[in-house]
């Protein structure tokens, strides 16, 4: 559905994006997730045709992003961030005018606008000036927008951006509802969301894709893909040399020191668990222990990792 | 042609649905007023060679109307679609720039019009009550004259709207662009005044600003003198302008 290639943008004096090429199939419902200034949105409007590649190309259905543009920008439904909407008209009038601009036209357009309306809970606020909602409704306005000619694509910058929990609750369930026959694909720097709709994710820093898979794999394909907690009681600096011996830990850390009690946390190698090697190295130095524990990596820590350049 | 129509009628409705517009209809009509009585009262003393219409056309007072409501008809076009950030939808739709340009100058041209209605009205009324012999015999209403006069505010409109246009595409704050219009049509308007205020200019100077002033051609249009040449004038500064304004929507396109 979406073929993205070599694509790099690159305002004066600053790379923007540089080199992404990523894939999206249809059907599928893809996260795009990174920190604020990541260049997500530049990607998304570069696909909606709203900015020019600086090079590479972006293709939609088959379709150049810009030698065929008006045709590409049919099949997208977007959803710019912080949904920008026209405050002096009513809803059902602005989805009128939408779907109308959309190529909709007669009863094609009162099923569109309908249908839109239904599935986004619209029809109590249709008559209301845009200006008048709450941040929720114009939310799901927005969302109704890019239904409203059933596209192929949807593309939201930051669907739930400034929503209560409740509120993103029930856009996050259209979300996942809407995967079944649209491709959707959404940017967002909040992890959460990624993990409960997403079938994929695509994390990207500094104009540069970090990693790309599901949410659950992308943790095992980390370098150093876990955690080992173990506080024990001896000689700290005893303890830190013969902990990082042990086979499949990659660096030890003293956590905290509690009169002898020392607290440490270990990064572990992809699906290794430490465990049993630490409690035998404990009994054989004979080192008292009250805490033995391991955390896998959740897609949190991934981020962390990949985002922050904190890498060992 | 579709889409064109969609928009325009969106920007249409975006005018006459808001307060504002019949408050700036008001305030037309009412100074127009007052200078319509202003030369009615004139011609019981005086007799004036000339048509009123014509009078009233090429008096500074009802410029400096024209040069006022431009930029505020046309200060909203672009910037609040900038400033609200609904110029991303717009044309991220399956629309053309150069459609969104043309449906929202279009609606503007059309207010502009409209705001030109009452004034017409007057002219109509002073023809259908008053006795021209009483007004020192002269004729006080022609035909050509009116009909010249309000095709001439027209063409004006047509180049002064786009350059609207083109202020309001080039700032996301509403009172920059009207200031950045009115600042090009103030100094556009006064180069024809010129040539009143220094009477040494050399021949070709006079000329020339004889040319582009557009209170010049306001006089041939109102005494019936239709000739082609502002015509040309007008619809091809308007072309260029809409072309400007154009690249600028256009400017993140560029690829630098």
């Amino acid at each position: 559905m979406i073929k993205v290639d070599q694509l790099s943008k690159r305002y004066s004096g600053h790379t923007a994006l540089d080199s992404v090429s990523f894939e999206v199939g249809r059907g599928e419902i893809v996260g795009f997730l990174g920190p604020n200034g990541a260049g997500k949105t530049t990607t998304l409007r570069i696909l909606t045709n709203y900015l020019p590649p600086s090079s590479g190309s972006a293709q939609i259905d088959g379709l150049d992003v810009f030698k065929n543009s008006l045709e590409v920008r049919k099949r997208i439904g977007y959803m710019p961030e912080n949904v920008p909407l026209y405050n002096d008209m009513r809803v059902k009038e602005y989805l009128r005018f939408r779907g109308a601009l959309k190529g909709l036209k007669g009863k094609a357009l009162r099923i569109g606008v309908g249908e839109a309306m239904d599935r986004t809970s619209l029809h109590e606020v249709r008559r209301k000036m845009i200006g008048t909602l709450s941040k929720g409704f114009r939310q799901r306005v927005g969302l109704a927008d890019a239904l409203v000619n059933r596209p192929p694509l949807l593309i939201l910058d930051e669907p739930t951006n400034g929503l209560d929990p409740n509120q993103i609750r029930e856009v996050r369930g259209l979300i996942k509802e809407l995967g079944g026959d649209h491709t959707v694909l959404i940017s967002t720097h909040i992890l959460p969301e990624v993990e409960m709709t997403c079938g994929r994710v695509i994390i990207i820093n500094q104009g540069k894709i970090q990693a790309i898979g599901e949410p659950r794999n992308l943790a095992g394909q980390m370098r150093s893909a876990g955690t080992a907690r173990v506080e024990l009681k001896g000689d700290p600096n005893v303890i830190e040399g013969k902990l990082g011996k042990v086979g499949g830990v990659r660096r030890v850390t003293l956590e905290r020191s509690d009169a002898d009690w020392h607290l440490f946390v270990m990064k572990v190698e992809a699906n290794k668990d430490v465990r049993e090697m630490i409690d035998r190295l404990a009994r054989k130095e004979q080192w008292a222990m009250r805490e033995l524990s391991r955390k896998d990596v959740s897609l949190e820590d991934v981020f962390a990792d990949l985002t922050m350049n904190q890498h060992d | 042609m579709r889409t064109f129509l969609i928009l325009l009628s969106r920007e249409i409705k975006a005018y006459f649905q808001s307060i504002v517009a019949y408050i700036v209809i008001a305030a037309v009509s009412l100074l127009h007023g007052v200078i319509f009585l202003k030369f009615v009262t004139a011609l019981k003393s005086d007799s004036v060679p000339m048509a009123l219409n014509q009078v009233m056309l090429l008096n500074n007072q009802f410029w400096l109307v024209l040069l006022l409501i431009i930029p505020l008809i046309t200060m909203r076009l672009f910037s609040e679609e900038q400033k609200l950030g609904t110029l991303e939808p717009l044309l991220t739709a399956p629309v053309q720039s150069w459609q969104v340009i043309f449906s929202k100058y279009t609606a503007a041209l059309l207010f502009y019009m409209v705001l030109y209605l009452p004034y017409m009205f007057y002219m109509i009324y002073f023809e259908k009550t008053v006795n021209a012999s009483a007004f020192g015999g002269a004729y006080a209403f022609s035909s050509p004259s009116f009909y010249g006069g309000y095709a001439m505010i027209f063409l004006i409109g047509l180049f002064f709207v786009a350059v609207g246009c083109l202020a309001s595409a080039l700032t996301s704050n509403q009172i920059i662009a009207a200031v950045i219009s009115f600042t090009i049509l103030l100094i556009y308007f006064f180069l024809g005044l010129l040539r009143v205020q220094f009477n040494d200019l050399p021949q070709i100077t006079i000329e020339f600003l004889e040319y582009i002033s557009p209170i010049e051609h306001m006089r041939d249009w109102s005494a019936g003198f239709f000739n082609t040449r502002p015509v040309v004038y007008y619809v091809s500064f308007a072309a260029l302008t809409l072309s400007l304004t154009h690249h600028v929507l256009d400017y993140r396109k560029w690829r630098i």
